[in-house]
């Protein structure tokens, strides 16, 4: 008897999928597990296998096609052997024998209709099971739920996958362990009962669909950075301003304070934009706004958070109190506090409670970017690369350096005058960088 | 709350009216026979002695002429509490009913409202014969403007009609003739029940039985019957048609799976299809794990033979053969 393939149901919420295209034809000869077609989820794109040895009989389906999930696609038989009609045959033990089956549960045709209850027809659908499979317990020859539930109790659980494989190599889901939800037997449970030589055939599938795709789990930082920012960027109604400063004299300043001193004590171009920071929103009370409901919570400390980049994600610490710090201190804590971000051996003491972020990725060239609000801040400045342009001042061209800053802030707390205000300021400052210093 | 005591349901009816009748001086009471005879099953006893002749109006027998003048009067701003001797009369007044009293309110773009209670005794069980023991409830919520009540026990009669007489459009309440002389606790003073809120009257697991009016009893005879071989039977009071309780219909078929919808009316043609369609328009039709079953009387007149009066109604046999069913 021909053996069916089907749309297999990778995941819970997989109820349809696309056949790509085939990749066999019809007359080919296929071994067990030899992927004959490639599907495509809403998800991921991957080749689906023969349950069984044999010739590719017939293919239900043109490529592009799209199927519900463990509706029979394609047989596979013996050349020549007879499929049964999708539509309109009986039910291969109908033809064999014409009169009325004796069994009350004989096996209907694929594709005929099943009589069941509405809730057996949403649990079979739920777990995964055929409703053909099942043996019908009302009276009236129908399936109800505990008919359902009967057959599940009976059988081991088991995704459509793992029955699948587990029929095509002949093994007794009976014998195997579940590891899959509530002990349910997942396609990888099959590895360790079928003999060596098929332990390696579903070794080399599963080698090649990992070359495909690959899944890694997120880290918790990843989640809680995923959570954040999403909620971060639903919640806020967010807008980003640009604002292009001349940094020359900064440069120079810099320089000039770094005059002798050693590698590791120096102060850099970021140390300097978050000083100038902490000033203007030291004099813009707005920028330390959180919103609490409908009520804005004024703070008074000038706290500044530093994005700092490490290979699994990122993280903000908090420099407290910036306005009563001189730069050389500023620049100290600030290395030490990235030293222990990427060390990993920051504290909960030294993140929270940040006014608003700095957050520069100048050093990679960056011409402009929109930074997402770290919440609750009302605020983050994007520092960009400060890069080499032509200026025209009084009518002369001079060669300057100009830097990007984005401002992006919260349209609830803030609105554009302000935010201008803000920028216009931090201008100032820092194209006027000795009064930084005082 | 004031204390319970046990009182017949027709004796709740009357605390009602008279209660109202004492709080509210627009209200007023109108029918045949209500005075002197205390109405044709006693309900108003007393009450002409309480309020005299100008509150407790004795009519001629004219349902349309009694029925219209309650209409007027509740546009202009009396409540008048309206009894039909058999709910079955009504047949003679349907112009007043449902012409004018149900759409008054919508054809005057609010201006006016009918705040008007028909009280009127219904349902069979009393060998009145064909044409005194229908439940026509069906022909009223039919009609868009009418609220329709069907109390089942002597506390919903009670709160119920408070409800249904402060309530600002005309009330359909059709009380269980069957009824009147069985008892209940009903608490002492004021209390009203809301509209639109199903009750619960027994918990189950297996079988829900959806129902109102004078088959309730009967619902909870046949659950407590089922319930000594292990089959748990919930049993859900609708107490108003309009406005219905969905949640609770929805909730109940998603809980026990199974439905059994019974009403004492006709059961072609009648509400329980209504309820039917309520829940497999819902996504309690995926819940279902069975046919749901009505039981309703059969599509006949209803005979004056006692014997085969008590066939054509639903009884708690075939209740609980009709829960069997489904099982």
């Amino acid at each position: 008897m021909a053996t069916e393939i089907c749309m297999p149901k990778n995941g819970m919420d997989m109820t349809e999928g696309t056949i790509v295209r085939w990749l066999k034809n019809e007359g080919d000869h296929v071994e067990k597990n030899e992927p004959v077609m490639e599907i495509e989820t809403d998800k991921i794109t991957m080749e689906a296998e023969s349950p069984a040895e044999g010739v590719l009989l017939k293919k239900l389906f043109e490529d592009g096609a799209v199927v519900p999930v463990l509706q029979v696609v394609a047989y596979v038989g013996e050349a020549g052997e007879a499929i049964p009609d999708a539509k309109t045959a009986p039910a291969p033990q109908a033809q064999e024998a014409p009169a009325p089956a004796a069994r009350p549960s004989a096996v209907p045709a694929p594709d005929s209709p099943v009589a069941a209850t509405p809730y057996a027809r949403k649990l079979a659908k739920d777990r995964g099971v055929d409703l053909h499979d099942i043996p019908p317990g009302g009276r009236h020859g129908e399936i109800r739920g505990a008919d359902v539930e009967a057959y599940l109790d009976a059988a081991p659980r088991a995704t459509p996958l793992a029955r699948a494989m587990a029929a095509g190599l002949g093994i007794d889901l009976k014998g195997v362990a579940g590891s899959g939800c509530r002990g349910k037997i997942t396609s990888a449970d099959l590895h360790p009962a079928p003999a060596a030589e098929q332990a390696a055939a579903v070794d080399a599938v599963v080698a090649e669909l990992e070359a495909v795709i690959q899944r890694r789990k997120m880290t918790g930082m990843r989640k809680v950075i995923a959570q954040r920012m999403f909620s971060s960027h639903s919640e806020i109604p967010p807008v980003t301003q640009n604002i292009k400063i001349d940094v020359t004299d900064l440069l120079d300043l810099r320089e000039k304070i770094n005059l002798g001193r050693e590698k590791g004590d120096k102060v850099s171009v970021n140390d300097m934009i978050v000083k100038a920071v902490a000033i203007v929103i030291g004099e813009q009370e707005r920028f330390r706004m959180t919103l609490e409901g409908t009520e804005y919570v004024l703070h008074s400390r000038i706290n500044v958070g530093v994005a700092v980049g490490l290979d699994e994600g990122l993280l903000v610490p908090v420099v407290r109190d910036v306005d009563k710090k001189g730069l050389l201190q500023l620049a100290r804590e600030t290395k030490e506090l990235s030293r222990r971000a990427r060390d990993g051996k920051l504290t909960p003491d030294d993140m929270g409670d940040g006014r608003i972020t700095v957050s520069n990725i100048g050093m990679f060239g960056t011409h402009s970017f929109t930074p997402i609000i770290n919440q609750p801040e009302a605020a983050i400045v994007g520092v960009c690369a400060a890069e080499d342009e032509l200026v025209l001042a009084d009518g002369q061209v001079t060669a300057r350096k100009r830097m990007m800053i984005c401002l992006t802030y919260d349209h609830r707390i803030l609105n554009g005058t302000e935010a201008c205000m803000f920028e216009s300021r931090l201008k100032q400052l820092l194209e006027n960088p000795v009064s930084i210093l005082l | 709350m004031s204390d319970m005591r046990e009182i017949t349901y027709k004796e709740a009816v009357r605390e009602a009216m008279c209660e109202e009748m004492r709080r509210d001086e627009t209200v007023y009471f109108m029918g045949e026979d209500i005075g002197a005879y205390c109405g044709a099953f006693g309900v108003s006893k007393g009450m002409l002695e309480e309020f005299g002749p100008s509150r407790v109006i004795e009519t001629p027998i004219s349902e349309t002429a009694f029925v219209g003048a309650g209409v007027g009067s509740a546009i202009t701003g009396m409540r008048p509490i309206v009894e039909l001797m058999f709910s079955d009369f009504m047949s003679v007044c349907y112009d007043q009913i449902i012409n004018q009293a149900a759409k008054m309110h919508f054809m005057f773009a609010g201006k006016v409202s009918v705040p008007m209670v028909i009280r009127t005794p219904a349902g069979g069980g009393t060998g009145a014969a064909a044409q005194h023991s229908q439940s026509l409830e069906q022909m009223y919520l039919h009609i868009p403007g009418l609220k329709v009540v069907v109390p089942s026990t002597p506390y919903d009669a009670k709160g119920l009609l408070k409800t249904a007489i402060r309530d600002n459009n005309t009330v359909m309440f059709l009380e269980q003739k069957r009824l009147y002389n069985t008892k209940g606790m009903v608490p002492d003073g004021d209390y009203t029940i809301p509209f639109g809120v199903a009750d619960t009257k027994r918990e189950g697991r297996d079988v829900s039985i959806i129902t109102y009016g004078r088959t309730v009893q009967m619902s909870l005879q046949a659950a407590e019957k089922l319930e000594k071989e292990g089959i748990s039977v919930e049993v859900i009071d609708l107490r108003t048609l309009v406005p219905l309780d969905k949640e609770a219909i929805i909730a109940t078929a998603r809980k026990t799976r199974r439905v059994v919808i019974v009403h004492e009316a006709v059961k072609y043609g009648g509400f329980g299809g209504e309820l039917v369609s309520t829940i497999v328009d819902s996504d309690a039709f995926y819940y279902l794990d069975a046919p749901i079953k009505r039981v309703g009387a059969l599509y006949c007149p209803v005979p004056f033979n006692p014997v085969l009066e008590t066939n054509t109604f639903p009884t708690p046999e075939t209740i609980e053969a009709a829960v069997r069913e489904v099982l």
